[in-house]
């Protein structure tokens, strides 16, 4: 028993997912704070995956929720080392301030 | 497309759609970045409910145990340890470095709108019809399997790494005591 | 056929209720199991054999003063209690209590919501229930709040992995990720605790854990950290992060049912829901029982058992299952 789909077309969907993407990426050129950058990429990560997911309903085809899944574990293992990261650097009493942090000898 | 059937998903649809937008500009415009994180996961909680409305239930628990649930743990974690400190992002008026974030997101937008809209605006309006078990675990359990087990067992790899480079950013770091005693 | 939206609404309200009011004569229940566990009796006072306890500290409680530290910050510290709450309260949405029934021509589902990935939706839940502590712990801008709420989180979060592994054993076995179909299963062929003790064990274990129940309490025991979360908290919004705690426990409980004891299957009536409510409260039995006799473990130790031992087992279990599942 197939279905069509309920609500929006998937050219809604991939609006949002742009906006997404695009308040990510502004969230990352524009905060100073490491810990907002990091927050700001999972959003342009999330409307990626928005974008995936719709792609996948538009095609009937279930390789973009693979694909989505494989992202959203990425995402884990970014957040894991870019957290660990920032932890480390406060431990050493450096600022939290991505445009003081520029060279790799603190 | 719009009747009377649909009145309720398209409720839903415009309630979680602009939860979201307005959770992601929450998330860049925040002082506090617990609020940041906050907004964030109430981000995740309206892409599950898009994911639910997109037939991709499976995603959209995965997105809400993992990603919201723990991903989003640790990063508050880590918030709260580290305080609060944060800049205010508009303070001051804005100066020549935000004006070009803010042009560059713009464009950025509208690239994407751009490049989408002339490559495929017209295939867009069909959508395939799927059956009810798209987007359940039987269905991707299955794709991962057969048809994309590599992209699977990489992830794993992936996974591995990260949990160890996880253990060894947060160790202790007895070298840095040994180079200080010198 | 399936049941109209207004008998999942009324349900609803109804198994809310019917929890809640389990959630009033647990807390009765388990004074009055530790009482005698410790050779005195119970509450008795309030209402005959201490029924009217519960109606007792719930107007006590109420009519204790909430004081609000000036220093919190407001919405998170309102809020924090009440997530913790609701996720408690959600996961009862897709527990089956019975086989379905016939009401004049309506048909009436034994669970409100049968949806394909019912096991997931309580992990998540699970999952979310975990902020009311954290945002509660740092909105009360406390150094005790925040390090007691800290160490809770790590602590659910440690567990919360071998929770999901020690169940993907009964998932093989059922082949399905929906309560009802593991229910059904297990009506047919056997209840999954005796193929899968170690994964009921490590279920169990992982349970305490995530429900913060005695031994792995550290967080609430008072001369750790003064009083871990809710220490900023008191009157009814303590009250409610107790609701939360023993609602949690009753749903880890319902769900070992579910998963592991054949639901409300039962052996001579076809009394669902009256077979459901009885191992329900074996369940809980043992818990307050374990309450009452084992001493708490420390926190490092709670750590290490947590990632060295039952991880470990609980995926072991997993590979095992799998592997004999494929074989036969």
């Amino acid at each position: 028993m197939t279905l069509g789909i309920l609500g929006p077309e998937v050219s809604w969907y991939l609006a949002v997912a742009a906006f997404l993407f695009a308040t990510g990426a502004l969230g990352v050129l524009l905060r100073r704070s490491p810990l907002i950058v990091l927050l700001s990429l999972e959003i342009m990560l999330n409307g990626a995956n928005l974008a995936l997911i719709a792609f996948a309903r538009h095609q009937g085809n279930g390789a973009g929720q693979i694909f989505a899944l494989a992202v959203m574990a990425v995402a884990a293992s970014e957040v894991v080392v870019g957290l660990g990261l920032i932890v480390a650097i406060s431990r050493r009493n450096l600022d939290l301030d991505v445009d003081k942090l520029r060279t790799l000898r603190g | 497309m719009f009747d009377a059937g649909n009145t309720l998903v398209w409720i839903v649809w415009i309630v979680a759609a602009f939860a979201c937008l307005g959770s992601g500009i929450a998330v860049v415009s925040f002082t506090n970045p617990f609020f940041s994180a906050l907004a964030l996961i109430g981000n995740l909680g309206a892409l599950a409910v898009l994911y639910l409305l997109l037939s991709a239930e499976f995603v959209a628990a995965a997105q809400v145990l993992v990603y919201a649930g723990a991903v989003m743990v640790m990063f508050l974690f880590v918030i709260a340890y580290l305080g609060g400190r944060a800049d205010a992002p508009w303070a001051g008026g804005p100066s020549w470095q935000q004006v070009g974030a803010v042009a560059a997101a713009g464009a950025i937008l509208v690239e994407i709108v751009v490049a989408i809209g002339l490559k495929a605006g017209g295939r867009l309006a069909h959508q395939q019809h799927v059956l009810s078990s798209f987007g359940s675990p039987h269905a991707i359990g299955r794709l991962f399997l057969t048809d994309h087990l590599l992209a699977f067992e990489i992830t794993s790899i992936v996974l591995l790494v990260a949990a160890i480079g996880g253990v060894i950013l947060g160790s202790h770091s007895r070298k840095l005591a040994g180079e200080k005693a010198l | 056929m399936t049941e109209p939206w207004w008998i999942s609404l009324i349900k609803a309200f109804l198994i809310i209720n019917l929890v809640m009011l389990a959630f009033a004569y647990t807390t009765l229940l388990e004074r009055k199991l530790l009482g005698r566990m410790q050779l005195r009796y119970g509450p008795n006072r309030a209402g005959p054999y201490g029924s009217l306890q519960p109606i007792a500290d719930l107007i006590k409680l109420i009519r204790k003063e909430s004081f609000f530290p000036s220093s919190a910050i407001d919405l998170p510290y309102i809020v924090a209690p009440v997530i913790s709450m609701f996720t408690a309260l959600a996961a009862f949405s897709v527990i089956p209590f019975g086989a379905g029934w016939h009401l004049w021509h309506w048909h009436v589902d034994g669970e409100i919501a049968n949806v394909s990935i019912a096991l997931i939706v309580v992990f998540a839940l699970g999952s979310l229930g975990i902020y009311g502590f954290i945002i509660g712990g740092w909105a009360s801008e406390s150094k005790y709040s925040l390090l007691g709420s800290m160490r809770t989180c790590a602590q659910l979060v440690s567990y919360e992995v071998s929770l999901a592994l020690s169940v993907l054993g009964v998932v093989l076995m059922a082949g399905s990720l929906s309560l009802v179909d593991i229910v059904h299963k297990q009506g047919t062929t056997i209840p999954y605790a005796a193929p899968q003790v170690i994964g009921l064990l490590c279920f169990f274990v992982a349970g305490i854990a995530e429900t913060n129940r005695a031994p792995f309490d550290l967080p609430e025991a008072d001369t750790e950290l003064v009083a871990g979360y809710h220490t900023e908290y008191s009157g009814m919004r303590w009250g409610l992060f107790q609701t939360a705690e023993y609602i949690n426990m009753i749903t880890l409980s319902a769900l070992m049912v579910t998963l592991f004891f054949a639901g409300w299957h039962g052996p001579y009536a076809p009394l669902g829901p009256l077979w459901f409510f009885l191992k329900l409260l074996a369940v809980v039995s043992i818990f307050i029982w374990l309450k009452a006799t084992l001493p708490r473990l420390r926190y490092d130790q709670l750590m290490r058992f947590g990632w060295k031992v039952l991880l470990p087992v609980a995926t072991l279990n997993a590979v095992v299952t799998a592997a004999l599942v494929v074989a036969f």
